[in-house]
């Protein structure tokens, strides 16, 4: 039994990390007044940036590079087009999930060119912490993972310091709260919004690093499956805030983890049933955390500079 | 504003480039030529034969050629048979529910004279349009409608699968075996079926732990099943999660080559993708159960009606043993080439799980 809980403990660290890591990028560009909702989309491309990285370089670091530049590149395109041409964001963001759906397909055919064997790179190892791993229980469950687990959960701790006790973190904010009162204040709110934006595609496309070659060693196409919406659900969930996203990204996981142990104890019973639990899970929290008022940051709004 | 006509035209580009990656990526394959309005309609009277030069095939997909697995294998089917006949083809991908009627309707007018859909999710939409074009072919590839102009052929999965599951049970050293599929519908739960009743027809003690991915693609939690399975004593699994399949094979690599695990692949021999552990595979020959219908309408016989695809005539088979053959005893190997031989005469119809007598299979 205890050995049961130590591995359900462990597989819910590793289901959620991904999530996790789209959650905090949606937590910064949800903070400063975007709707990033290209998470999907970035996860999905990066998650084929760090296959090609590695492939070419053998290198799983050079992937992990190569997944955040594709990050980066994403999020300049949200950035332009939402920021300073002033699109619609949710536009623009279904743009870009669109596109990468196609051109992932599209890359990894026209490199790899296969339509029966999978391809094998290096990746992340996932023999965890040498020592601490060794530790009992606690040794399985936070040491035995890989360093872009490790990353994701670091970066909870630097996002909340970053938005709650630096000067810039709260300037971040303020965009998001009232872009005008920021502005008459001199806060930068396009140049802020900017950089959020392209943090938070490059999160997003780390998180889908994790998917591939923190966690299979390949890509298949549309393997983020959903998962940068279930972080954009989380963000909202976590009420825009790093704590509370670790939380539900945590809880996504958790439920994940224990509807597949269900489905393999309990054989026969409709599995459905059990592939429910995350999403009744997250009804749930809503209903009980969606009456405590706050309607989070304003996001979607085009800042207009001259005009003010 | 000069900015906003800046903005449509910049959304406009970043749609379209999506959209002609879709496109390309459809492209790659084999098409002669798009059907253009100067392209002849290939003539012919209704039951006529036709010469392989005036035979034009269409196959609609709901997924990608290179998922390594039921798409993959459709494309190959079709391919090999074109390659070996010379005829004109072509195919789309990733047909999603909504645009199944427009798209066979697309082919139709294109002047194509079979039209193949690889799947039974496509049995509506066949159905639906085969009524309008009468002098049209429609095949539905696991499918279970028929017509004057649509037929189909429906794999009897449980078959090979009653094998794949009789080699997992004697070939496993814990007792226990384990099966993941992607999502249940009723081709893949026939396979769980199948592979159930064959483990304990060779082994009465065998346990036996299933779980759907409940997607086709996520790999993160196919592989999370498989590490739960091995750790709950799981040596042999078989692998029914298509695009997921790629997290259970890695699952098992993090487990060490030493591990003594073994791995069952699922609709081709899945030996490449993971050799230190793969067992054997459920294998159906596509080629052979493309040939049929082709063969028909060439012959001018095409005639609706289902067909079964089996041991019996070769559809269903399953792979070599490859590295894993000192898995299996001498005696092991000897009861599963009785159990084929019987299935092939039709004395295993009884141990059968799948009830397919409206297709063909008797089932005593």
């Amino acid at each position: 039994m205890a050995e049961y809980l130590i591995n359900l403990a462990a597989q819910a660290i590793r289901l959620s990390a991904p999530i996790l890591m789209a959650a905090l990028g949606g937590v910064y560009a949800s903070r400063s007044g975007v709707l990033n909702i290209s998470l999907e989309g970035c996860m999905l491309t990066g998650a084929l940036a760090g296959v090609i990285g590695s492939h070419y370089t053998q290198s799983p670091w050079l992937g992990l590079l190569l997944g955040i530049a594709a990050g980066v590149f994403l999020g300049l395109i949200m950035a332009v087009f939402s920021l300073t041409f002033g699109a619609n964001q949710a536009v623009v963001g279904t743009g870009i999930n669109i596109f990468c759906t196609g051109i992932t397909a599209y890359v990894f055919r026209a490199i790899f060119a296969t339509t029966t064997t999978t391809v094998k790179v290096n990746g992340f190892s996932p023999d965890g912490i040498p020592l601490l791993r060794d530790i009992p229980v606690l040794g399985v469950i936070l040491f035995g993972h890989n360093v872009l687990v490790y990353f994701a959960f670091a970066m909870v701790a630097v996002t909340h310091v970053f938005l709650y006790h630096t000067m810039a973190g709260t300037n971040l904010r303020a965009c998001g709260e009232n872009s005008s009162a920021a502005n008459s204040l001199g806060v930068k709110v396009v140049k802020t919004r900017y950089l959020a934006t392209v943090l938070s595609s490059t999160l997003a496309a780390i998180g889908g690093v994790a998917l591939s070659i923190g966690n299979i060693n390949t890509f298949v196409e549309d393997m983020s499956s959903g998962k940068g919406w279930i972080a954009l659900a989380a963000v909202s969930f976590g009420r825009w805030s790093p704590l509370g996203v670790l939380a539900a990204s945590v809880l996504f996981g958790l439920s994940d983890a224990f509807q597949l142990r269900m489905q393999i104890a309990i054989s026969g019973a409709p599995y459905q049933y059990f592939q429910m639990i995350p999403y009744v899970m997250t009804i749930i929290v809503l209903i009980w955390t969606g009456r405590r008022g706050s309607l989070g940051p304003k996001t979607g709004e085009y800042f207009e500079k001259e005009m003010r | 504003m000069k900015q906003k006509r800046w903005t449509s035209l910049a959304i406009a580009l970043v749609m379209a480039a999506g959209l002609l990656a879709g496109c390309s990526g459809e492209k790659a394959g084999p098409s002669a030529s798009p059907a253009g309005p100067d392209t002849p309609q290939p003539s012919q009277s209704a039951g006529g034969a036709i010469a392989a030069g005036d035979l034009k095939v269409a196959l609609i997909l709901n997924g990608s050629i290179t998922d390594a697995s039921w798409n993959a294998n459709g494309y190959n089917g079709l391919k090999a048979n074109a390659d070996e006949l010379g005829f004109e083809w072509t195919y789309i991908e990733n047909v999603q529910a909504a645009d199944m009627e427009a798209t066979i309707r697309d082919f139709c007018e294109q002047g194509y004279n079979l039209i193949m859909a690889h799947g039974s999710q496509f049995d509506d939409a066949m159905t639906a349009v085969a009524a309008g074009y009468p002098d049209i072919k429609f095949f539905v590839y696991n499918g279970e409608v028929s017509g004057d102009n649509l037929a189909s052929i429906r794999n009897a999965s449980d078959e090979n699968a009653f094998i794949a599951g009789a080699i997992a049970a004697l070939a496993s050293k814990s007792g226990t075996i384990g099966w993941i599929g992607a999502v249940e519908v009723p081709t893949t739960s026939d396979v769980l079926y199948g592979y159930e009743a064959g483990a304990k027809y060779a082994r009465a003690d065998i346990n036996v732990l299933s779980a759907y991915v409940g997607s086709y693609n996520d790999t993160a939690k196919a592989k999370e099943l498989a590490l739960t399975m091995f750790e709950q004593g799981a040596d042999v699994i078989q692998s029914n999660a298509n695009q997921g399949s790629a997290g259970i094979i890695e699952a098992t690599y993090e487990q060490g080559t030493d591990s003594g695990l073994m791995l069952i692949g699922n609709t081709r021999d899945q030996y490449d993708d993971a050799p230190e552990f793969m067992l054997t595979s459920c294998v159906i020959d596509f080629p052979a159960a493309f040939r049929i219908p082709i063969d028909q309408v060439m012959a001018g016989t095409f005639t609706g009606g289902i067909t079964m695809g089996t041991v019996a005539n070769g559809v269903m088979s399953y792979a070599p043993y490859h590295d894993k053959a000192d898995a299996l005893s001498s005696e092991d190997k000897a009861f599963v080439e009785q159990l084929v031989a019987d299935m092939s005469a039709g004395k295993l119809n009884a141990q059968l799980p799948c009830d397919y007598s409206a297709f063909g299979r008797p089932n005593e």
